[in-house]
């Protein structure tokens, strides 16, 4: 305990500063110019606040279930393929260092209306709209390829060692294929998918790249909105981005509350 | 529930690498066969192939002369016991030993109740609700084995699964089977390096090295007449005394030593087990010699003793071990004689 305490007063009072000047500013306790008055007038256009943060929460539920879903099939097909399973482990984990600027440009001239899948079809006319719609696909496509092979990652870390031998036993057992995947797999990566998925929702919840470049003008997801708000001109505009940001963190720790009594009960179980 | 294994001219290889050669050999219903061998010798992989976690690269397994080698581990009909206990870490113990009867589709309650037989069977009836995290070492293993018997295999396989074990839980294991043995007479093909443990728990043991069945037989006859060298070493046989069969009688430092009529003349490695020599006083001695070690073991001594040339010039030099009771009141020098407890004597030729 005692061993970690620096590590955490840093964070703490990096975390707790930071926070404290956010909530001040958000409240007009700290303004840019100006006398300090206590004021919710940031926090007043709720309307608009709450839709970002509707559109925030959509495009982090999405991306998470989707990189959860698919980072464990790649975990899986890792540990059941072999050779192929490897070279798939590999490819996935090459993702991992590309940043989402560059991934989010990628999947643009991918799936843009005159991008390269569009070209390779023909163009045509039935081609699906997928940037900057209104279903936010195309950066819902890109944090589930970006993020998938991180959860991917954690898996395999966290159960190739018991998986392999487990799922043999199962088998002895007279456990078919499907049955091995439910009722070892799945639970033995219960723990990790839970985790790793947490830190794919907060992660996906505060990106600002992959919306900005990849989503549509409006509504704007909190990230966006709290970016455009503190590079205003208008530095009365200040207050508004505070407001912004300290929502995007507000269902950040509650979601990570969920995520961690989630844990907990699965901690209990086992 | 239990039933005939057989493996004829199994051969397996690791790309390059054959680890299995030709292996052919049969364990009869309710019996129990042991695959002893060194690390590396092939019986796990051999283990592996019956119970169909891996295809063998050529022949066939045979289950009552069935051919099985295409059918896959979950519907071969045997369970497997590792050497680590494998339990499942988020069941419990009672839902790890109905793991085989949920599988199959039955209801909680009546695999609960299937299990709880097996749980009483290797008495661990109280730890149904426990967690695998919360057992010792000795109960995850007797928790492995019966959820290996509640599958109710026609062949129970189980690769050196006491080998983690300290040595007084493996003793009661050994009880535990014997119990299990009586009680549901399966058909046991055991792995392990252990000659002990194949010896005590083994009607037959197979000797494997190098991919290869060196020599299958019953216990006392492996320890007592091995086919070679290799498979004396493998049993513990410490003396390979060399001479030459002549006129029924294996000629040594030992002295003559009759060998069974149908022993081939000309040289050939007398071996003699160290439990089966004695020390005897000096006067009258079969044959005498100079001791070179005495070093005690627990309740046993081993002497290291180096013969004396024979009265035939063309005799080796040869030194034996003497296995005795207690510790011996001789030291490094002194002069011995040894004796064979046994009228007759074994050879070996390569």
């Amino acid at each position: 305990m005692l061993t970690a305490a620096p590590a955490v007063i840093l964070v703490l009072l990096v975390l707790g500063a930071a926070l404290i000047m956010v909530g001040l500013q958000s409240l007009g306790l700290m303004p840019v110019f100006g006398e300090p008055q206590l004021s919710l007038n940031a926090w007043a256009d709720s309307t608009s606040l709450l839709e970002s943060a509707g559109v925030s929460v959509y495009i982090a539920t999405l991306s998470t279930v989707l990189s959860a879903g698919l980072g464990l099939l790649i975990a899986v097909y890792a540990l059941t393929a072999g050779r192929g399973g490897r070279l798939v482990a590999a490819v996935s984990a090459a993702t991992i260092p590309i940043p989402h600027l560059v991934a989010s440009g990628a999947i643009g001239l991918l799936l843009a209306d005159a991008g390269f899948l569009a070209r390779l079809f023909g163009m045509p006319e039935g081609f699906p709209q997928l940037v900057a719609t209104q279903w936010w696909t195309a950066v819902i496509l890109e944090f589930a390829w970006k993020e998938s092979a991180f959860v991917a990652l954690v898996i395999l870390g966290s159960i190739s060692r018991s998986a392999m031998a487990l799922s043999e036993t199962a088998s002895t057992l007279g456990a078919s294929a499907w049955q091995r995947f439910c009722h070892v797999i799945l639970p033995l990566a219960r723990l990790p998918l839970v985790v790793s998925g947490l830190v794919v929702f907060v992660y996906t919840l505060g990106s600002y790249e992959s919306p900005w470049l990849l989503g549509p003008l409006a509504p704007e997801p909190l990230s966006v909105r709290a970016v455009r708000l503190f590079g205003s001109t208008q530095l009365s505009a200040r207050p508004e981005a505070m407001a912004t940001a300290l929502t995007s963190v507000v269902i950040a720790v509650l979601a990570i509350a969920v995520g961690l009594l989630l844990v907990r009960r699965s901690g209990d179980r086992s | 529930m239990s039933s005939q294994l057989s493996f004829s001219g199994i051969s397996h290889r690791f790309g390059a690498q054959e680890v299995l050669t030709n292996i052919s050999l049969e364990a009869p219903e309710g019996s129990c066969v042991a695959l002893l061998g060194a690390s590396g010798s092939g019986k796990s992989t051999l283990l592996r192939i019956a119970a169909g976690l891996e295809r063998p690269s050529a022949g066939r397994v045979l289950m009552d002369g069935e051919d099985v080698s295409e059918v896959n581990a979950e519907k071969r009909e045997t369970a497997l016991v590792f050497q680590q206990p494998l339990l499942f870490p988020h069941l419990s113990v009672v839902d790890n030993v109905a793991f085989s009867s949920r599988m199959a589709g039955h209801s909680r309650a009546a695999a609960h109740r299937h299990a709880c037989e097996y749980l009483e069977l290797v008495q661990l009836a109280g730890y149904a609700r426990r967690m695998p995290g919360q057992l010792s070492g000795g109960q995850e293993q007797r928790v492995a084995l019966a959820r290996a018997l509640a599958r109710q295999p026609r062949i129970l396989l189980l690769d050196e699964p006491f080998s983690s074990l300290d040595l007084p839980l493996r003793e009661d294991m050994y009880e535990l089977l014997e119990t299990i043995r009586e009680q549901l007479r399966p058909t046991i093909v055991l792995v392990t390096h252990d000659r002990r443990e194949a010896s005590v728990l083994a009607e037959s043991i197979a000797v494997l090295d190098h991919g290869e069945i060196l020599q299958h037989g019953g216990v006392a006859q492996l320890h007592h007449q091995p086919a070679s060298r290799a498979v004396n070493r493998i049993l513990g046989g410490l003396n390979e005394v060399p001479g030459v069969v002549r006129g029924g009688a294996h000629h040594s430092p030992l002295g003559r030593v009759p060998v069974p009529a149908d022993t081939a003349e000309g040289p050939a490695l007398l071996v003699p087990r160290q439990e089966s020599l004695c020390l005897t006083a000096v006067e009258g001695a079969q044959a005498l010699g100079r001791v070179t070690q005495v070093r005690a073991s627990g309740a046993h001594s081993l002497v290291r003793v180096a013969l004396d040339r024979g009265p035939e010039q063309d005799q080796e030099q040869a030194a034996v071990a003497v296995e005795v009771t207690g510790s011996p009141e001789l030291r490094p020098g002194d002069i011995t004689g040894v004796a064979l407890q046994n009228p007759s004597g074994w050879t070996v030729t390569r």
